[in-house]
């Protein structure tokens, strides 16, 4: 019997996501899924699901749910919440069990922006395009999650699923891994352009030479960063062009927008430089009033890094599972370790 | 002019044929984007058909993500685990000069569009602002030639350009909320029919029931970039009758 659970309390801009929605730019669709895509697929990974499945991103505003039926096996992971389990704390990455009477709540806590809960199989929500993310002031994939909505843990569908479901060894509610190391620090590696000739010499230098601070406008689209203000060096005529998740856009009030996972696909404002996919991740954990300094990079180093990043994973992946899990579960996490990296895009 | 390519940090390649609204610059965007639809698809296919690879590139379509055309330029995403920007560029560049056949895989609609009473809320004061008549107006919307130049801002918004001048208007000083899905607006020289419930700045003339996104269908966006299209007028009771019908295939 699948788990279900009561939303007793939810924040803004926590939603359902998954890996996202590739493919349908062209159409004006955006990518959507995680802004920390890596706590996503860890969350998935720790609890024996697939790295794209579907978990709850759960943002500031905190989550609060109660288990209403049945049993399974919860993972969270991304920043530094905090972490409650019927009152009592939990390490901010753990894997738990929860069962109908069972308590959860996730508040912010030392540091992050987005964390992550992982349900063993997944979650029923509905589906477009292939994914269930939810699409931002629409109805294409299911509305906003609200207090009181019941979630529906998805019901496994292969042996291999159940097998590890059932596995008789559960080890009760263990820490994944420690988050310390993790914390985000303050540099964002970013690639010039692709409209960096419409911006004077000046702005140039103070995109990599001094400090900005994130605002207040922070959302799944976009983060506007305030500092020096940067300054177009011809009259603008730029036709509407092509955006991607981590294109840094600068519209007429000179504040640089970082746009994230549910950016818009075109606009007219110039792009000077674009965030690493590397280093996405990290600016979402950061905070309103935490500062960041931009380095440049070019487009080789940008993939070596993304590589390494995959590396990253692996081995994080390989010390949670020395760290608590069976023999068989282990092999069963091994075998997914290859579909992490196509999935990570 | 050859266009230049540009990096998007380690997941794209920014093709930018030139910085102007042009129909041949947004025909080479419209070529170079078949042509990679067509490496990607035979990459997809070569299992069977590796002896047949036209263009000696199938290997370096892999991990090519998103195609994304636009009035000057083309983004071409690519996964940095599975290629990088170096073969990315190379791919391009070869197929800069290879025919994308995509003048013959462009179709032509006629979509029917209600320009009455509530559903064309904007028509007064777009009146008084061209000071023409709502006649004149429908007139001139209906005898524009449109082309599909790229989506953006939401789900299935497509970007259509060739309004007639007498009818180029600039877009309102801010956004209305809560557009109707199927909403026939205009700004500038672009019209658009909007397919969710949204805020815009645009002038809603109109309201069809055929809106360009089927979103229970397997093929869910009606229009390709680089489709042309008409509208034509549709009385109220006729709007009725053509609401409950539905469907919509290309002339």
């Amino acid at each position: 019997m699948s788990a279900q659970f009561l939303i007793d309390h939810i924040g803004p801009l926590v939603s359902i996501q998954d890996a996202g929605r590739p493919g349908y730019m062209r159409y004006g669709v955006t990518g959507a899924g995680p802004m920390d895509r890596m706590s996503h697929a860890l969350a998935n990974i720790a609890v024996g699901n697939q790295p794209q499945i579907a978990a709850i991103e759960v943002s500031l505003g905190g989550l609060s749910l109660q288990c209403t039926e049945g049993k399974t096996t919860v993972a969270i992971a991304g920043g530094c919440f905090d972490i409650k389990l019927d009152g009592n704390t939990l390490s901010p990455w753990s894997r738990l069990e929860m069962q109908a009477g069972n308590k959860l709540s996730i508040r912010p806590g030392a540091w992050g922006s987005w964390c992550y809960v992982a349900f063993a199989d997944g979650l029923a929500s509905p589906s477009w395009l292939g994914s269930q993310s939810m699409i931002q002031g629409t109805n294409l994939c299911g509305q906003a999650l609200q207090q009181h909505d019941v979630i529906q843990q998805q019901s496994s569908s292969t042996a291999a699923q159940t097998s590890k479901n059932n596995t008789g060894n559960n080890t009760g509610n263990t820490p994944l891994l420690d988050p310390t190391p993790f914390k985000p620090d303050n540099v964002i590696r970013v690639v010039l352009g692709p409209q960096n000739r419409y911006f004077t010499d000046e702005s140039i230098h103070a995109l990599h030479n001094e400090p900005f601070q994130l605002t207040a406008d922070y959302n799944r689209m976009g983060i506007r960063l305030s500092g020096p203000a940067l300054s177009i060096n011809t009259e603008l005529n730029m036709p509407s062009a092509p955006i991607t998740r981590g294109s840094i856009q600068v519209p007429g009030h000179g504040d640089p927008i970082c746009l994230m996972a549910d950016h818009q696909t075109t606009g007219g404002y110039p792009k000077i430089a674009t965030i690493i996919s590397a280093d996405q991740d990290k600016l979402a954990q950061l905070r309103t009033g935490d500062h960041i300094n931009f380095e440049l990079c070019d487009a080789e180093k940008a993939v070596q890094v993304a590589r390494q990043r995959r590396d990253q994973l692996r081995s994080m992946i390989a010390t949670m599972n020395d760290n608590q899990i069976s023999l068989d579960e282990r092999l069963w996490t091994q075998n997914l370790i290859s579909g992490v990296f196509s999935a990570e895009q | 002019m050859t266009p230049a390519l540009r990096p998007i940090a380690d997941t794209g390649v920014l093709v930018e044929f030139d910085d102007v609204i042009d129909d041949s610059i947004h025909e080479r965007v419209l070529n170079l984007d078949a042509a990679i639809q067509n490496a990607v698809t035979q990459k997809a296919a070569s299992h069977s058909t590796a002896s047949e690879d036209i263009v000696g590139q199938t290997e370096s379509a892999a991990g090519i993500t998103e195609l994304i055309p636009a009035y000057s330029s083309l983004f071409v995403g690519y996964d940095p685990l599975l290629t990088d920007y170096a073969t990315v560029s190379r791919l391009i560049t070869t197929l800069l000069n290879v025919s994308g056949d995509s003048k013959s895989k462009a179709r032509h609609w006629q979509i029917p569009v209600c320009y009455e009473s509530d559903y064309a809320p904007d028509m007064p004061a777009l009146c008084a602002t061209l000071n023409l008549s709502a006649k004149q107006i429908i007139a001139h919307h209906t005898a524009g030639r449109y082309k599909v130049y790229m989506y953006g801002f939401a789900p299935g918004y497509a970007y259509l350009g060739g309004v007639p001048q007498p009818i180029h208007v600039p877009r309102k000083p801010g956004p209305v909320m809560d557009i109707p899905s199927g909403s026939v607006m205009i700004a500038g020289p672009q019209s658009l029919i909007t397919t969710v419930v949204m805020p815009s700045g645009w002038w809603v003339i109109g309201r069809t029931a055929q809106t360009p996104l089927r979103a229970n269908s397997d093929h869910p966006f009606l229009f390709n970039v680089g489709d042309t299209l008409e509208f034509t007028a549709l009385s109220e009771d006729e709007f009725h009758s053509h609401e409950s019908k539905g469907g919509n295939e290309p002339t």
